[in-house]
């Protein structure tokens, strides 16, 4: 794969020093302003009219193209104004003013088709922000203005790390969601999902975002089961100038999770047109700031990857294991113990027997500390990024591009986990002509300091006081030192002093307790640390994952060919993904796994009767270890009048269980995750020492489970749609309903195996350790529901706009897992006016999101999340003159009421912050 | 257009006024109803209730000497107390002075005694031994055989608190019973437990200075050739440190105070017998003259170290039936304790042995107790197995308990007059 990208930076590199620039015969120039505000129009589109020459403004308004003859006609477009004709004549500098429009749906998309369209007219559901809606969100990070999305779902996990999905199956760490950052795919190799923003675009080299909701595998690829999300940054030869963008903020006002603590949020963006033929840019970001807390002390259930919030707390449950209370996962039932008692010494027996302390699980847990006592508050992210951008031929650009991105962050997958000094790049070569392109990129991991909390804080306890000694071949020998002798001990003398089970319960654990660190003692600091910073594969906590994916892809349009029968577009990709975790995650002990997946797709689009557009795309992908997969696609857009269009579409989608439902071998709590891949049917001898299903050895009814191949799982949608534009453009309304149906759902089962081989120790819970195997699921899993939005733009600059969506999940067989994690409806209202008072200098923004309560399922824990309500809201002034400064006073959760929407993730509450742009635009 | 321009305003402040109340309402995190916590009682505790009743001054008395007051009205701690009126404890009083106090003393005369002479660690230890950490009223207490034993609040292991002294209460009709008393009233309550009076005090165990069935045995000179023979079945065997708790040896597990047995112990007349039987019709299969025989198997018999003439298996088997044992746990150990009064008065009632650890089927060993009254005037076993061998199993005379109930931490011991044999 080096090989591969070593040529396609020779090969642009070729072409830089051998093409010559095109001779032009003179130069004419002018500068555009906003007839309004007298604003300086910066990134106006300025094209020759009848050839694909042009430019564009710089950040002052200015601009300058070279033509061959005069005179010559000017179209000047820009999203928000009016499209303009200027002809002229001389190269003296033209001055323009270009007039705001508030009409809507104008915005150009590629996300649908792969080929630029207008919102209008995509044959899917999709949604689009662009720089300007960013700027006047009322967010204090532009991938929050993700959340406000029509039917967009996000499940938070920290300040940073947020992961959206469209139509259920949200979780933190989304594999069902792509998501794709100027053309790359995002996902952390060794994670196989995006870490939010961390590592990516920085705010003010956001040139647009756009959603796909739902399937979008047939254009896309693997994974897009749940809908595709595409950023794409500014490019430098578009957006120039130097930018900075600062927000100070403040958190935690009401001291709830800890004391107030500031916000930073620094961004710089420097693009520069060094010529007609060489541009670059380079940008940076950096948040600082005391994270959100999962502060969830709720009583938990746990079996195997399941489990559900129940009554009781540290004091009345001494089995308690807090959500966000990490060390107490070790339970043990502590029965053997005072079966022991009992058979040897007089009086016990019928003393325990008395106190029922035979007849029914003992189970008791250590003692554990919470999330706040752990995990480092500061979260830090630290982005920057550049590019080389050379245009080979007029419409010919090469681009050299590099992503670095670093932080800490928080995420919850089957444990929580700290993100410490995680890092990842991704750098790409990519030529682009309207009708071909060709990218090569990398993606870089590095898990840097990342560690499992829940592991190392339960081998924290156990460095600190072995919860039962055992031998070298796991049998327990258990030593008066132990934690669980001491308690089972001090609990029964406790009992038998007369003292009532509540209150032995407390006695026994503050004596088995006895010099236990304190959180942030030295002696604390000292083993924790030691402890995370080794290895889960030698005993420790700390994640190693050095995964890397290698890419190439690329993108051809025939339709200058086929344009009499079709518009044609084909593509390829390949991937290769190298996953490295040096046993702490997968099964990779003995080297890195190698791991490639290939596909190719071709998509026809015919225009029928000037009213009806249809377009069939159909893709084809292989993996290893897996058979190939057809995905095909079929869309059609009537026109039903202008600017009023019915979509229809059938869509495919499907993915390949993900790098870690092959290969991780991972323990989580008492049980072990393992992953699809033969080979670990061989290592564990499945065939030897057979696995039974989980729940009916707890029945008391052990049933062998003979783990099957498992299967790409795949989803098949249909959507109907409307879009339109009423009222003179200023009522944009968009509608759709889809129904889907997933099959060969992926999902785990909790089975368990004796460690000894032999069957009839399957009943013996102290003979016996819980394994986690991935399944496709036989059943059918169907979803359907609808959205509903409105854009309204109203006099004076003011604009409301609303949405509804609903997603349902239907025919759910009993007991399945299905993770859909979607509110029944959601909604979201907001009212704003980029243009008020004096000099129009004022704006405002204020919404409001509502979403429906919902049962949440994740391998971390499941439980109820009650309906969310908050309001974010923005108040910004102008400063036209000082080169489109901004000033803006902003809130998210203005109320500060906290909420959270998984079980375990962090609270969020309220950010308020101000901030100061210079020239954003 | 102004009019336009109102509109807008109060609609936009309408809105503007929605999302906020809507906002300000987040519902907080599902929670569940409290586990509930205890409720303590309130009222009189064991040591009050006693000490608001006349009839256990002196009782209460004790409790004071022995500054558990405080400690046995803890109402967040509950408690079963075997206490005597003063009634039983004149009785005890007259004892522990050695006589110098008869029963017929007044009532002062006994409380000074036990104010000021009775030593504070007596008192205590009496108290302690008499007190369940847990309430057990009088139905609550299973009766299977030989009786219920429970942990009392006597620590034997500082190290091990739970490791405690048991007492033994047994429920029966017509009477009931804690160790060899029997109970004359049940379930006085108090807020904090419940109250049993007994006859009068039941002593704890001999755990200070500690007393096991291997130094009853070892100290009486009626035993002596019970020890020789408990050494012969020993012979080749693992002690305490090898298999086992307690190892294999009879001497061991005899040794080790965490252990809860019945011993039938032949006196040594007895074990003469059984000696002399053995040689003799040994000598005689062998051809030897009967008068010769007889001579020597006197000899034999005159000395404990006879017990090596016989096979140590032989031996082996004989003092495992000496040695009663239940399967309580799945398997057959030493770990009762039946006091003369927890047996039945009835003819025909079995208790199982330590045989029954190898043969699962033996009946075990017939036992059945004289009463008067509460008191057992007579005890008596027999065995499965006649001397001499071959006569019908249970026909022959019994062995008579010529003394019983003679207390040791580890268990107690009867001393019987006839080796009885399992076959």
């Amino acid at each position: 794969m080096r090989k591969v990208t070593c040529y396609l930076v020779a090969f642009l590199f070729t072409n830089i020093l051998t093409i010559t620039a095109f001779a032009q015969d003179a130069t004419i120039g002018g500068n555009v302003r906003n007839s309004n505000t007298k604003e300086a129009a910066g990134a106006v589109s300025i094209t020759i009219k009848g050839s694909d020459a042009g430019t564009f403004t710089d950040d002052k308004g200015n601009f300058k193209v070279a033509v061959k003859s005069l005179p010559v006609t000017l179209l000047i477009s820009s999203v928000g104004y009016e499209m303009q004709e200027v002809v002229v004549s001389g190269t003296t500098p033209v001055e323009i003013e270009f007039k705001p429009t508030a009409a809507l749906g104008q915005e150009i998309i590629v996300a649908a088709n792969r080929v630029p369209q207008r919102i209008m007219e995509s044959p899917v559901s999709i949604e689009r922000v662009n720089a300007s809606a960013i700027r006047s969100s009322p967010v204090a990070s532009f991938y929050d203005v993700v959340t406000n999305l029509k039917g967009v779902d996000v499940t938070t996990s920290s300040l940073t790390f947020k992961t959206p999905t469209t139509r259920g199956f949200n979780s933190s760490g989304n594999t069902r969601f792509n998501q794709l950052v100027d053309g790359m795919d995002n996902q952390a190799p060794g994670l196989n999902f995006s870490v939010g923003a961390i590592i990516g675009l920085s705010e003010l080299d956001v040139d647009n975002i756009e959603l796909l909701s739902g399937a979008s595998s047939a254009l896309y690829g693997p994974g897009g089961m749940n809908g595709t999300l595409l950023m794409t940054s500014k490019n430098p030869f578009k957006y120039q100038g130097l930018s900075v963008l600062i927000k100070e903020g403040i958190m935690h006002t009401d001291a709830k999770q800890r004391d107030a603590s500031a916000y930073h949020n620094w961004n710089v963006r420097w693009g520069k047109k060094v010529s007609e033929k060489f541009a670059f840019k380079i940008n940076m970001e950096l948040i600082d700031a005391k994270d959100w807390q999962g502060t969830d002390y709720r009583n938990y259930s746990r079996t195997g990857t399941t489990g559900s919030v129940i009554p009781g707390d540290r004091k009345t449950d001494p089995n308690y294991d807090g959500i966000n209370v990490y060390g107490d996962e070790t339970s043990i039932d502590i029965r053997a113990f005072f079966a022991g008692i009992a058979a040897g010494l007089p009086g016990a027996a019928d003393f325990i027997n008395a106190n029922g302390l035979l007849a029914t699980p003992q189970n008791v847990s250590r003692t554990g500390y919470t999330e706040k006592e752990l995990l480092n508050p500061n979260t830090v992210n630290y982005k920057i990024a550049g590019s080389l951008h050379y245009k080979i031929t007029e419409m010919t650009e090469a681009i050299l591009a590099a992503y670095w991105g670093t932080g800490n962050t928080v995420y919850t997958g089957s444990d929580r986990y700290s993100f410490k000094d995680f890092k990842m790049g991704q750098y790409k070569i990519e030529l682009n002509n309207p009708n071909w392109s060709l990218r090569g990129y990398t993606t870089q991991e590095n898990a840097g300091e990342s560690y499992n909390a829940t592991a190392t804080t339960r081998l924290f306890n156990e460095s600190w006081k072995k919860s039962v000694t055992t031998d070298a071949a796991g049998n327990p020998t258990p030593k008066p030192t132990d934690w669980y002798i001491q308690y089972a001990f001090s609990y029964l003398s406790n009992l038998m002093n007369g003292m009532t089970a509540y209150d032995a319960q407390q006695a026994s654990r503050a004596y088995a307790d006895i010099g236990r660190p304190a959180a942030g003692s030295s002696t604390f600091v000292n083993s924790y640390d030691a402890i995370r910073k080794k290895p889960i594969s030698q005993n420790g906590g700390l994640l190693l994952d050095q995964s890397d994916l290698y890419a190439i892809e690329g993108n051809l349009s025939l339709t200058p060919y086929t344009k009499a029968f079709a518009d044609i577009l084909v593509g390829a990709n390949y991937k290769k993904y190298i996953l490295n975790s040096q046993g702490t995650l997968f099964a990779d002990s003995n080297g890195a796994i190698g791991l490639a997946q290939y596909g190719a797709y071709i998509q026809a689009s015919r225009q029928l009767m000037n009213r009806l557009n249809l377009t069939v795309s159909g893709r084809y992908d292989k993996a290893d270890n897996f058979k190939g997969q057809f995905t095909p696609r079929v869309t059609a857009l009537v026109k039903v009048a202008k600017d009023n269009n019915v979509r229809l579409s059938y869509q495919t989608a499907y993915r390949f269980p993900s790098n870690q439902q092959q290969y991780i071998n991972l323990q989580v709590g008492s049980t072990r995750l393992v992953g699809s891949d033969p080979s670990f049917a061989t290592y564990l001898n499945f065939a030897g020492n057979p696995l039974y299903e989980a729940k009916s050895v707890l029945a008391g009814t052990p049933q062998i489970y003979t783990p099957k191949e498992v299967k790409p799982e795949a989803v098949s949608s249909f959507e109907l749609g409307y879009k339109g534009l009423l009222m003179q453009s200023r009522l944009l309304i968009d509608i759709y309903g889809y129904y889907g149906q997933y099959q060969d759902f992926l999902g785990r089962i909790n089975t368990i195996q004796t460690t000894t081989g032999n069957a009839a120790d399957i009943t013996d819970p102290s003979k016996r350790r819980n394994i986690s195997v991935p399944l496709n699921t036989p059943d059918k899993v169907k979803t359907y529901g609808f959205g509903i939005g409105f854009d309204y733009r109203l006099p004076m600059n003011f604009s409301f706009a609303a949405n509804l969506a609903s997603d349902v999940l239907k025919d759910v067989p009993e007991n399945f897992v299905a993770y859909f994690n979607a509110p029944k409806y959601k909604t979201n209202i907001s009212l704003g006016n980029s243009g008020f008072g004096p000099a129009k200098r004022l704006g405002f923004n204020i919404t409001y999101r509502w979403q429906d309560e919902l049962y949440y399922q994740g391998d971390f824990a499941n439980g109820n999340i009650p309906s969310v309500q908050t309001v974010d809201a923005q108040i910004s002034l102008k400063f036209p003159k000082a080169n489109k400064s901004i000033l803006k006073l902003g809130a998210t959760n203005l109320l500060n009421q906290y909420y959270y929407n998984a079980v375990g993730n962090s609270q969020i509450g309220g950010l308020y912050f101000v901030s100061f742009g210079y020239n954003i635009y | 257009m102004k009019k336009f321009n109102y509109k807008i305003r109060y609609s936009f402040f309408a809105i503007l006024t929605s999302m906020i109340f809507l906002a300000s309402c987040n519902k907080d995190m599902e929670e569940f109803p409290a586990i509930p916590t205890p409720v303590y009682p309130t009222g009189d505790g064991v040591a009050a209730t006693l000490a608001a009743n006349p009839n256990y001054s002196f009782y209460s008395a004790m409790i004071t000497r022995a500054g558990l007051t405080s400690s046995l009205n803890d109402l967040t701690k509950t408690f079963t107390l075997f206490a005597t009126d003063n009634n039983g404890m004149k009785l005890f009083v007259s004892a522990a002075s050695g006589g110098a106090i008869t029963p017929g003393d007044p009532d002062p005369v006994f409380l000074g005694f036990i104010s000021a002479v009775l030593p504070v660690a007596s008192a205590q230890a009496i108290i302690q031994y008499n007190t369940i950490g847990q309430k057990f009223t009088a139905a609550s207490f299973a009766s299977p055989f030989p009786n219920y034993p429970i942990t009392t609040q006597i620590v034997l292991d500082p190290t091990q608190p739970f490791v405690r002294m048991p007492i033994f209460p047994d429920l029966g009709t017509p009477y009931s019973y804690v160790n060899t008393l029997p109970l004359i009233a049940t379930d006085m309550m108090a807020a904090n437990g419940v109250i049993h009076t007994t006859y009068s005090i039941v002593a704890p165990l001999p755990g200070s200075p500690l007393i096991t069935l291997k130094t009853l045995i070892d100290t009486s000179s009626e035993l002596t050739y019970f020890k020789a023979a408990i050494a012969r079945a020993d012979s080749g065997q693992v002690g305490i440190s090898g298999v086992g708790p307690y190892g294999l040896r009879f001497d061991s597990l005899m040794n080790y105070p965490i252990t809860n047995m019945t011993v039938l112990a032949p006196n040594n007349a007895a074990c003469q017998i059984l000696i002399f039987g053995v040689v003799y019709s040994t000598l005689l299969s062998q051809g030897v003259p009967m008068g010769t025989a007889a001579a020597t198997a006197t000899a034999v018999a005159s000395s404990p170290a006879g017990f090596n003439a016989l096979p140590v298996a032989t031996v082996r088997g004989v003092v495992a039936y000496h040695i009663l044992a239940s399967n309580n746990t799945g398997s057959y150990k030493p770990d009762i304790r039946a006091f003369s009064v927890n047996f039945s008065s009835a003819p025909g009632e079995f208790a199982k042995t330590l045989v029954n650890g190898s043969v699962a089927a033996h009946p075990g060993v017939m036992a059945q107790a004289t009463f008067t009254g509460p008191f057992v005037t007579a005890l008596k076993f027999t065995g499965l197995g006649t001397f001499p061998p071959g006569g019908a199993p249970y026909s022959g005379p019994a062995a008579n308990a010529t003394s019983w109930d003679k207390m040791a931490l580890n268990g107690v011991l009867h001393v019987i007059d006839a080796v009885l044999l399992p076959q």
